[in-house]
Parts: C-alpha cells; structure tokens; sequence
C-alpha cells in the first residue's frame, strides 16, 4: 500500500488538506468529486509539482517519495489536455521520456513496440501530432506516460473530450494495458462508467478534503 | 536550412573583413588628438573633417573626435568620468555655456591674435572665439526694420517658428534677447508672443526645416545661415533686422584640463584661428571668421553691419536659468 | 536557517541565471548608482506637472489608439482572407509602430500643412503616438476577432442583434482581458516615449523621460534624474504587476469561423492610413532638382554609415535574441518573469550615459556598446509584446518535461527553443527595424562612427534637410532589410516546425 500522511497545500483561498491517504499498490484507485474539489490540486501535489508545507509523507515500499525531487520519483502524469509537444510528431513524443532518462535506445524500441500492439499505434507514429485525431492523440499521452515504466501513474480526467464510442474502447485498451503494466494508478474521474470499468477503490474529495476511503 | 547558415556565415564574415578594413587605422602609433565637439560640425557636409585632414598633414597625428549630440553635453560628458575621456580639446562652447562650464577647470592658452570685437569680449586666458555670428529672425521676403513688438501682429499669427529654450542654445539666445529689451515686461511679450508661433522646435534645425520648408515665414536664425542660401543660389531669404540690436553667437574652444597631448592641443586652437581655416568655417560651418589677419579680404567684406546688443548681464540671468525656463514652460502651455 | 543560507535558498529557487539576467537587465541602474550615491528630488515642483502630463498623455493616447484600433480591426476582419493575404497588409499597417519615430514624425508634419496646423505641443504627442499605434492595434484585435468570436457573432447574428449592440453589451465585455492587456502596452509605451515628445512635444507636451535627459545634462543635477528615474520605473512596475495578470486569459485557438456583424470596410481606413500618410508626406523630396547631385557627393559616407547602420542593427537583434533565449531558458520562475514583464526598462539618455560610463570608445567597443545598448532598451517592451504569453502557454509543457526527467538544457532545447524560435526571431527582427533608426541612444554613447540615422540628423543642423529626407527613404529600406533577415528566419523555422 502507499500511504499519504499530512499532505496540505494552499492555493490561496483554497486549501487542500488530507491527514492520510490510503492506495494499493497495484490496480486503479480512482479519484472524484465536483468540479473545485481539488483532485487535480491534489493529483500535482502528489507529483511535486505544487507546493506543500512540511510534514507531507508519502511511503511507497518503504521509501519517502516527499523527500525526493518530481523527476526522481518517477511518476508519469497525463494532463487532461495530454500536452503533446506540438513541433514534434507522435514518435518522438512517446519517445522523449525514455530520452530524458536516458534510457538505452535498444530498450526504449523493444518497450514502443510492446506499446504499439497494445495502444494500436502503427499507421501515425510518423504524423506530426496536430494531425492526429482525438482518440490518436490520446493513445499516444498514454504511451508516453508508459514507456518509461513509471513508479505510479496519474490519469487526469483522460477521456472527457472523447465520444462515447471512443471513450469506451479507450477504457477497455486503458485496463488492458494496466493489467500487463501492472502499474499503481491515480485516475481522476467524475465519469460513472469510468470508475465502474477500472476502479478498485474510489476516493471522494469535498472542499479539499476527503470524504470517505 | 543548410542554405540559411551558409548565408549567415558569408555575412558574418563580410561584416567582420569591413570591421577590419574600418578599424585598422587604429592600430597606428602616431600620437592622438582627442577633441570633443557637436556631431554636425564633423558631419559630412561639416567643417571638422577638413580641419582634420589638413592638422594631421601639419602635426603628423591623428585627430579624433569625440561627438556629442550637442554643445549642452560637453561639461556632462567631460564630468562623467575620472579622466574626462582624455580629451584635449573641447570646441563648440557658445557665450551662454561658458557659465557652466567654468565649474570645470582648463588650462591657460596663449593666443597672440587680434578679434573682431563682438568675439574678443568673450577671449579670455582658457576660451578662445573661433567663429561667431549675429543672429535674427529670417524671413522670405525683405523687410524694413521692425521693433520686437511688431512680431505680436496679425500676420505673424501661427507664423513663427522657434526652438525651444529649454532643449537649444538658439532659443535661449532668443530667451536673453526677449529678457534683455523687456526686462520686467518679458512675461507680459511672452503671454502674447506665445499665440504667434507655429511651434515650439527641440532644435535649432527642425525649427529652421519648418521655415525652408515654407511651413512658417520667420524663423529664428543666424545671420550666416545666408552664406548657405547664397551658395544653394537660393536668393528669397533676407535677415530681418531690428531695432532693439540684436543677438549674437560666439563659438569658442578651450584645452581640457584632462589634456594627455596638451602642446598638440596649444596647436590645434592656433590652428583654428588661421586665414585659411576661418575660411572653411565660414564655408562649411556657415559662421563668420573672428580672427583678423593680414589676409582681410574676406573678414571684413562678410560681416553686414548690425547693431548688436550687449551680454554685460548674462550672468544675472543665467544664476535664474532654471527659473526663468520653468516661467517660459508656463507660459508657453 | 541563518540569513545566508535563506539567500542561498531563494537563488537557487530563482536560478542563479535568473538573478543574474535580471541583474543584467538592470544594469544602468546599478552603475548610476555606483556613480551618484545621493537621490534628490526637483526643488521646484515642476516635475509633479510633468509627470501628471504625462500620465494623462499616455492614457489618452492609449486610449484612442485602442478605440481606433478596435474599430480599424473590424475593417481588416472584412478584407481578410477574402481579397489579401495576411501577412502584407499587416506589415502594412504595423510600419508606423516599427519604423524609427523620426521617420513618421517628418512625414505627418508636412502632409499635415495641406489640411491643418500641426500643433507642435501636448496635442502632437497625442496624434503621432495615435498614428503609430493604430495600426498595432487593429492587427491585434483582427487576429483575435478572427479567431475568438466566430460563434458568438453567429449567435449574435441568427438572434437579430445589431452590430452595435454586439459591440457594446457583447464584445467588449467578452474582450475586456484584452482590452485591458493592449492598452497597458500601449500605455507604457507612451509613457516611457522620448524621441516623439522632444520631436513635437513643444513646452507642453514635455513627457517626464524629456525632463530626465534634460536633468542628466547636467551633472549637478544628476541625483534629481535618478529620483524621476525610480519614480517612473515604480510606477510603471506596480501599474503591471497590479493589471498585466488579470489581463491574460488563456487563450485556446480556435478554428477561424466566417465573422457575423463585425466586418465592415469603411474602418478599413483607420489602420491603413497612418502608413499611407507617411509614403505620402516623404514623397515629394524626390521633385528637387539638385537631390541626386548631392547624393552623389555624399555616396561614400553613406555607403559607410549604411554599413554601419545594418551592422548596429543585426548586432541589435542578435543581442536581443540571445536574451530572449536567456530569458526562456533562466527565468523559469514566474515571478522574475512578471518582473520582467513589469519593468519599463531605462530610458535612452540613461543607457547611454551608464554605457559611457563603462569600456573605452575605440570603434569595436562602440559598435558592440551600440547594439547591446539597444538590446537592452527594447527587450521589456518585446518581451511584453509577445514574449511572456508564449511562454506562458509553455509553462504545462516544461512542467511535464521536468516531470520526465528532462534537465533544463534538455528541456529548453527540445521543448522551449523549438516552440519559440520562430517568435523570437520575429522579435529580433523588429529589434533590428527599431535599432537602425535610433539616434538618441546611439549619439550619447558615440566615438569616432556615425550610422545612417546620426547622419541624418547632422544634415538637419547643415541645412540639407532634403538630402536628409532621401537618406531617410535608405534608412527605412535598411530597416526594412535587417528585419527580413530575421523574419525571414522566422518564417523557415515556422515552415519546418510542425507548428
């Protein structure tokens, strides 16, 4: 299990504030609450990427993720608006993290191939990302995310702007590749459907606080 | 791509063979002259290149020239640092910045030469006259002696251009003139003097491209400026003249106390003041000679008779500069 | 944690590049400081009529250039894309912002005797400020029109509202961010104006930088001009600091949609004219007859100061380049970057006094003075122009990035440096427009050279005001030279980017 103890964050009128926080460490654990609530605050605090005050804990196998560096905790997360680089295409956009990490170019290949049958890459991998249709461009935040097999994964609401015939495949894929990846992940979601497919424990958050585990 | 750093590489080393062809002269051993002055008087069409050319053929020196955007700057610029840039020679003074420019020290210049006399009231041990001239207002047409009221007529409405005290020695030469006929009646002339200008000029030169532009009918000028008109065979400029006696500009140079070629510097000032030389000035700056030499032909003959007023109290307005500007912003709004 | 160590931690948290490049940008400051340990205000309270001039000066000038250049704006949504390409007209109508202020000042000044009485005084600084800012202005909104408001004018439209009630209950409320945005631009551009007060401002229209360049003339007076210098800088700082964030939005580009109600034609006059009216009024200097002969005698002077001239303005931008880069890459924390954003920049008179203070004025050293000097004056008001909303919109990328495990240097140059090439060799281009044609600047800092710009002005004081006139016509096509050199590398960059 991974636990959260004393993580409060303050964002000027709002403050987050979560005593404790309990999730696998396999499987989805899903986030929710209305719109406000601060899931997504919650979800960059996690990351490093806002700030907490002192006393923040995160134990992961017996480690303190809090006292380490965003890039050292090794956490991939999809924004809601994927932020692809838009002057790159699609490959080198699944690619630059590996790069960033300097991961070997043999082992970033043999992972982008496992990643192109499970996501149903081929056929754009070359096509510059403001080419790529909605559900492409989804597939490929998603392989970025994965190919540097991240420690944990955050999903910030990733299928709000597709269809529902979209949406659907792409939970199906989303499991799919979670069940081989076997990756702890954080999906944030207000969408039913979403949370009855992938969810092993849903976390409601109210004002910044959790209501129930 | 590829074609665009070629091409940024064949420029950069164009620029850099030009940078080298400009600049190699400065590696020469030959002692340096520094003098300070106005940027037009080296300009193209200006005197200070001549007077270059012909001083390094006599001293075997290089002259350089430190350029300043106007004469109000010499003291600044001479202040802004320890060694005063080693300057030399300062050229380019007039009668108004000598005031300011006391507060700085020069060295004595021995000059054994004979002036005209507007110019020798203004000789003294450190600055010496080199160029000098009446000043008026020019108009189009000739006209008959008029008094400085008569500019508050209908006519002159709009039609009057002018530099502005503040920012040009031209228009605080106008400034002392106004003062110096009205005295206690100068705000009562400016009050009503303000609704005849076309504009108020930063600089002695847009106020006079205003009037050859044909913009305005008087400007306020120099009397030499119809040397330039004369040579142009431009005939309908005329110098207007006036009863009050009228204003004039003496130019003036002095040795920097910051000197490093001093004895080049004693030289240089001479060299200013001989026939040939107040010949160029006269030609090129469109100022008149001050210097008289044996050589008379042209000294005598180029100066028009013009009474011309006295600067006896110019250190009593200039210990009020600030306050008599911030009354001609005032009442000039 | 001792007060030493708090320092250490608050640099490393702004980068030590940071702080350095904000020190850079700083520079004149500090060596005025170093130079005039006293601040002393005016004896006389002059200088509070002139600041309150000045503010009124440039809020009214800011003012109708936005009013003017919104409705110029609907006039361009009427001819684009329809009957011209974008780019043409648009660098058509932003001449008068990027050509040298004394360019159109001339040509206003003698087309406007046909029909009027050009008021040289506080009503002249207004018009010329107007003129060049219109057509600025109404590119802004035209793009934003284009590309913002295709849904609400079909709305609009389909429910019978009228083109001005679109405009007043609709648009200008759904603009507002945007409208608070340009005017601030543009207001701190009238504010910090030099050239175009001391050119047409007369007594009245005597701007606070004015009075600041005529108080360092003398040095006696000098810690008078550093206290107006603070004054201005902080008022402009907190004037930003307080507005520039509640004016940005983000904005997501949307696809352009066929406009409803705003387009209309007459307008089109508001952002063409400006430039029309500068063509017009340099023109008929090519009527004189003895023009030629005495171009000819000056040839090889000018060829010297044109070389010259472009070698100062490339230097310009390439300075300014580097900085922007610099800017993108150290200044990652927002708060340096809203200083930056905030910060007027010194005046010309100040810059080139504190880069006289420094080096010696051999020719190199006075060519490098000249563009690192410009360099510096035109960063803030570039940056402001379209620096800090790009990389705003980079900021959930660089995020990412970091989140990856990409370094800064990786970050910056397979992220940032990509994204903003193009725009930053857009803005070194118009550094190099602005740089060719200034004087005040480069006359203070002078030595032994001479550009195109300072010959100009030295043929004003020897009478050939004619001949400075068609120099004038050289400066604008080097102007325009040495931007396209950078813009054209703009456009390559845009090309090969998928972007």
């Amino acid at each position: 299990m991974s636990y959260v103890k004393n993580l409060i964050c303050n964002q000027g009128d709002f403050t987050l504030d979560i005593p404790s926080m309990e999730w696998p460490d396999e499987g989805v654990s899903v986030l929710t609450g209305p719109s406000g609530s601060g899931k997504s605050t919650l979800a960059l605090a996690l990351c490093g990427l806002k700030k907490v005050e002192k006393g923040f804990q995160w134990l992961f196998k017996d480690q303190d993720m809090a006292l380490l560096s965003p890039p050292k905790r090794n956490i991939s997360f999809l924004f809601q608006s994927l932020e692809l680089f838009p002057h790159m295409n699609a490959e080198k956009n699944i690619l630059f993290p590996a790069r960033a990490r300097r991961i070997s170019k043999e082992q970033t290949q043999e992972r982008l191939l496992i990643l192109q049958g499970y996501l149903q890459l081929s056929g754009f991998l070359k096509k510059p990302v403001h080419l790529l249709s909605g559900g492409e461009k989804q597939r490929v935040a998603l392989a970025r995310a994965l190919i540097v097999k991240p420690r944990f994964l955050i999903l910030d609401e990733p299928f709000s702007s597709l269809d529902e015939k979209l949406k659907k495949n792409s939970i199906q894929l989303l499991k799919k590749i979670l069940e081989w990846e076997k990756c702890p992940t954080l999906l944030i979601s207000h969408d039913k459907e979403e949370i009855e497919s992938l969810a092993q424990k849903v976390f409601y958050i109210r004002n910044g606080q959790l209501q129930s585990d | 791509m590829k074609k665009v750093y070629l091409f940024m590489v064949v420029f950069l080393s164009v620029g850099f063979c030009l940078l080298l062809w400009f600049f190699l002269p400065a590696l020469s051993s030959k002692k340096v002259l520094r003098v300070m002055t106005y940027s037009s008087f080296v300009g193209v069409f200006g005197p200070g290149l001549q007077i270059q050319e012909e001083f390094e053929k006599r001293c075997d020196c290089r002259v350089k020239w430190i350029k300043v955007p106007d004469s109000t700057l010499f003291v600044q610029r001479l202040s802004l640092r320890e060694d005063g840039f080693k300057t030399d020679v300062v050229m380019g003074f007039d009668q108004l910045s000598l005031k300011t420019a006391k507060t700085l020290k020069w060295k004595e210049v021995q000059i054994g030469k004979s002036f005209f006399s507007p110019a020798k009231k203004f000789l003294s041990k450190n600055f010496v006259p080199y160029n000098w001239s009446p000043m008026s207002f020019l108009s189009r047409k000739k006209m008959e002696k008029i008094s400085l009221n008569d500019l508050l007529e209908e006519k002159y409405k709009n039609n009057i251009s002018l530099p502005s005290p503040r920012t040009s020695t031209v228009g605080f030469q106008l400034y002392y003139w106004i003062w110096f006929v009205f005295k206690e009646k100068t705000e009562m002339f400016l009050k009503m003097f303000k609704n005849q200008l076309y504009g108020l000029s930063p600089s002695w030169s847009t106020s006079y491209a205003l009037f050859q532009r044909g913009h305005v009918d008087l400007s306020f000028s120099y009397l030499s400026s119809l040397l330039y008109h004369q040579e142009q065979d431009q005939k309908d400029f005329y110098f207007v003249p006036f009863e009050e006696g009228h204003p004039f500009q003496v130019e003036l140079a002095a040795v920097s106390n910051f000197c490093t070629q001093c004895d080049l510097a004693q030289s240089f000032i001479h060299f200013l003041l001989t026939p040939d030389v107040q010949d160029l000035l006269k030609r090129r700056n469109y100022m008149f000679p001050v210097a008289i030499s044996p050589d008379t032909r042209f000294a005598m003959e180029s100066v028009p008779k013009v009474d011309l007023i006295q600067y006896d109290q110019l250190d009593s307005f200039l210990d009020r500069k600030e306050e008599w500007l911030d009354k001609w912003d005032q009442l000039m709004k | 944690m001792g007060p030493v160590n708090e320092v250490i931690v608050l640099l490393r948290k702004f980068s030590i590049g940071g702080v350095l490049l904000v020190a850079l940008v700083l520079f004149p400051i500090f060596v005025f400081l170093f130079k005039i340990p006293l601040l002393r205000f005016p004896s006389s309270f002059y200088w509070f009529e002139v600041l309150l001039s000045t503010l009124l000066q440039a809020g009214l000038s800011a003012f109708f250039s936005v009013l003017f250049g919104i409705f110029g704006a609907l006039g361009l949504c009427c001819v684009f894309p329809k009957y011209v390409k974008r780019g043409g007209v648009e660098l058509f109508c932003l001449l008068p912002a990027l050509l040298p202020p004394l360019v159109p000042v001339l040509a206003w000044v003698n087309v406007s005797e046909f029909f009027m009485h050009f008021p040289f005084s506080f009503s002249a600084v207004l018009v010329v400020h107007v003129l060049m800012n219109v057509g600025l202005v109404s590119v802004f909104f035209s793009r934003l029109f284009c590309t913002q408001t295709g849904d609400l004018s079909s709305w609009a439209f389909l429910h019978g509202v009228t083109r001005w009630s679109f405009l007043r209950k609709i648009l200008f409320f759904e603009m507002r961010k945007d409208i608070v945005l340009i005017f601030l631009l543009v207001f701190s551009f009238c504010f910090t104006s030099f050239s175009i007060p001391l050119l047409v401002g007369g007594a009245s229209g005597q701007t606070l930088e004015v009075f600041i360049a005529e108080q360092l003339k003398n040095p006696f007076t000098w810690p008078e001009a550093m206290a107006l210098f603070l004054i201005e800088t902080i008022f402009i700082f907190m004037l930003f600091s307080l507005l520039y964030g509640r004016g940005e939005k983000n904005v997501q580009i949307k696809d352009k949609k066929k406009l409803y109600l705003l387009p209309s034609l007459p307008f089109v006059v508001l952002p063409l004219l400006p430039t029309l009216l500068i063509f017009f009024g340099l023109a008929d200097v090519f009527s004189s007859k003895t023009i030629w002969h005495d171009l000819s005698i000056i040839k090889l002077s000018v060829a010297i100061a044109g070389v010259q001239t472009v070698l100062m303005s490339v230097g310009a931008g390439v300075f300014v380049l580097f900085l922007l880069s610099a800017v993108a890459f150290c200044l990652r924390d927002l708060f340096l970057r809203r200083f930056l954003v905030a910060y007027s920049g010194a005046s010309a008179a100040f810059m080139g006094f504190a880069f006289l203070l420094i080096g010696s004025d051999g020719p190199i050293e006075v060519l490098l003075k000249w563009s690192l000097g410009l360099s510096f004056l035109f960063l803030p008001a570039l940056y402001r122009l379209m620096g800090e909303s790009l990389l705003r919109r980079l900021k959930n990328q660089i995020q990412l990035a970091d989140l990856m495990g990409a370094g800064k240097v990786m970050s910056f140059f397979k992220i940032t440096w990509p994204q903003c090439a193009s725009t930053f060799f857009f803005l070194s281009g118009i550094a190099a427009f602005w740089a060719c044609g200034d004087f005040a600047y480069s006359s203070i800092v002078g030595g032994e050279l001479g550009h195109l710009a300072m010959l100009i002005q030295d043929l004003f004081a020897s009478y050939r005001f004619e001949l400075a006139t068609v120099l004038t016509w050289i400066l604008i096509f080097i102007g325009m030279f040495c931007f396209s050199l950078f813009a054209g590398v703009a456009f390559v960059l845009r090309k090969k980017s998928y972007l």
